[in-house]
């Protein structure tokens, strides 16, 4: 179990509403009202209040996952929800990116939860996603990785993967995924590489290179 | 607004109808009555038929889901004449079953007597639903009282308590047992009756309805009512709804009365008793403890199931302890909240407790609008929120 007492602590006193459930397998669960007034620079604050679900697997292994079960967000892609049910909240690496290396729920809930209902409730009046959102499918990921990687295509955003997927001790004698034509080692970008791999597990990388490359090894997450 | 009524109101919504403490009661009169007849084949054992669990602790609470029946625990002492030499725990358990049988016949009861591990159960069938579990016992014998009551003793209990509890140790039968049909002297011991004695005098010093209930011999007298009795009540209503879809996950009732008892000190306000209570919970917790010792027989342990296989499937222990943190949380909002709406709210989630908006405002001296939320929502400010994603059509 990844989160500690204390975790879950502070996370039911800042947001009340919520509440922590027996569970059986290795994920905690809570269920309630998830209430927040959100502010983002230069636009309107909202006040709001979700029903949700939140699972909390093994972290890093498993992202949490999120559902709203109020029946206020249909489930449909467009509106960034999985067929399972839970939200989209982003892409995986960037929601680790967000997370960091130990999970914090409270951080977790304002980083990305909030950010995601914010979106939701402006939705609804104003009938897009005003903070922005990803292309669906691998093209969103590919968008948002290349961001993440700081590289100008996907060829790049592939190699990087390639090389997240592979072990530290051998990654400084591969091609650096940059394109300055150097070994990784050589170049500064293994920097930017040794900071991504401190947010997920090697096996991590190896399942989101391999769907990146339209080979996926399990299920998303 | 007033902690302790605010705790009463929520008491009240989680209280046995009164209908159900009489029915109760008259049905554990008949019973009584019939196994006093002159004729009942057990006259010469002195069979003695008392209330055990929560009606006898005060404790009982409402079913959480309407049409969920209501089970009065009773015992069934053969006083004399039977011991594990003479007889095995069938034919203990047999002899009353036939008594049993015969007041289902006169009674007309409808659905069959049944044979649980334990107990029998007789299902009665009208406007409460209700069963009553009868749980054969004969009394321990001499030697096993006097050590009974020197390991309580050490436990912590001064000696007088000590021996009057030890005094009332039985043998009991269970069906699951090896030797169950065999006369053999291995049987299961309890103690209900000491139990009760244990937790009364946890409450010493509250003269209520206390030193009529050490008599044992009538359901509980609800109307006076301690603030242990009380808040054990609110603890196990809270249980119920927190694991309403994990039932089979839930803390027993013991562990809770056991722990509450403990730390209870008696005459304090409702309140600030909870608070005591809770912080004992919450001690327990980061004691990591996995042991929860029966106040009136040190060798057995409450919580033994916690490390059994079935046990650890169920996480208890780690339920145990997510509910430990969340019915703090859940109390300490409720005593700290003072708006109305956000207490109805937080009673009707935590505690399925419908507070009536104009009866609770009169109850707490407060006026039901306009509303001013002592809590607010978190504030959070959003910086390079990640994009929401999707997997194609």
């Amino acid at each position: 179990m990844s989160l500690s007492t204390d975790d879950m602590e502070a996370f039911i006193q800042a947001y009340p509403g919520m509440a922590v459930l027996p569970a059986m397998g290795n994920e905690l669960v809570f269920e309630g009202r998830f209430e927040f007034i959100a502010a983002y620079p230069g636009a309107p604050e909202v006040t709001d209040a979700y029903e949700l679900r939140i699972e909390v697997p093994d972290y890093p292994e498993q992202l949490p996952r999120v559902f709203e079960i109020g029946g206020r967000i249909p489930r449909d892609i467009d509106e960034h929800v999985f067929d399972t049910g839970h939200l989209c909240l982003g892409s995986e690496l960037r929601l680790r990116l967000k997370i960091g290396a130990k999970l914090n729920l409270v951080h977790f809930a304002d980083q990305c939860i909030v950010p995601y209902l914010y979106s939701t409730s402006r939705r609804q009046t104003e009938g897009r996603f005003v903070l922005g959102e990803l292309a669906h499918g691998n093209q969103g990921l590919f968008d948002d990785y290349q961001d993440i990687f700081g590289v100008t295509n996907q060829a790049e955003v592939l190699a990087a993967l390639r090389i997240l997927a592979t072990k530290p001790s051998s990654a400084g004698r591969h091609p650096c995924p940059c394109g300055c034509g150097k070994r990784l080692a050589q170049c500064q970008f293994r920097d930017r590489i040794d900071q991504i791999r401190k947010i997920a597990p090697r096996s991590s990388f190896k399942r989101i290179d391999a769907a990146m490359r339209g080979r996926p090894l399990g299920k998303n997450p | 607004m007033n902690n302790d009524k605010k705790l009463l109101l929520l008491v009240e919504g989680i209280e046995l109808p009164e209908s159900a403490y009489e029915s109760a009661k008259r049905r554990y009169e008949d019973l009584g009555d019939w196994f006093d007849r002159n004729d009942c084949t057990l006259r010469g054992h002195e069979p003695h038929i008392f209330v055990q669990g929560s009606f006898a602790l005060g404790t009982a609470i409402r079913p959480t889901k309407p049409g969920q029946e209501y089970d009065l625990d009773l015992s069934c002492k053969l006083r004399t004449g039977i011991s594990r030499v003479t007889h095995s725990q069938q034919q203990l358990k047999e002899m009353v079953g036939r008594e049993l049988e015969s007041y289902r016949r006169f009674r007309q009861i409808e659905r069959a007597l049944e044979p649980k591990n334990r107990c029998w159960r007789l299902n009665y069938k009208d406007g409460l639903r209700f069963h009553m579990d009868v749980v054969p016992s004969i009394p321990v014998d001499a030697g096993q009282r006097a050590s009974l009551g020197l390991s309580i003793e050490r436990h912590g209990a001064d000696p007088n308590l000590s021996a009057q509890i030890a005094a009332s140790a039985v043998w009991i039968t269970d069906q699951r047992h090896p030797g169950f049909a065999l006369i053999q002297d291995s049987w299961l011991s309890s103690n209900p009756e000491g139990y009760i004695r244990w937790f009364v005098s946890r409450m010493e010093g509250e003269r209520t309805l206390l030193e009529k209930r050490a008599q044992i011999d009538d359901v509980p007298i609800y109307a006076r009512k301690t603030a242990l009795q009380r808040i054990v009540q609110l603890l196990k209503a809270h249980r119920d709804v927190r694991f309403e879809r994990a039932p089979d996950s839930k803390p027993i009732s013991i562990i809770l009365t056991t722990i509450a008892g403990e730390a209870y000190e008696p005459s304090r306000s409702l309140s600030h008793s909870m608070m005591t209570i809770l912080r004992a919970f919450d001690d327990f917790r980061r004691s990591n403890s996995d042991t929860v010792l029966n106040p009136v027989n040190p060798a057995e342990n409450f919580a033994d199931r916690w490390k059994t296989s079935e046990g650890r499937r169920r996480q208890l222990k780690e339920n145990f302890h997510r509910w430990i943190v969340q019915v703090n949380a859940d109390f300490k909002y409720l005593l700290s909240q003072t708006d109305l709406q956000g207490l109805r709210k937080r009673a009707e989630s935590s505690l399925k407790v419908h507070l009536d908006e104009r009866a609770a405002a009169a109850a707490l001296g407060i006026t039901a609008s306009p509303v001013v939320s002592s809590t607010s929502p978190r504030h959070v400010s959003i910086q390079s929120p990640p994009k929401p994603w999707g997997t194609e059509h």
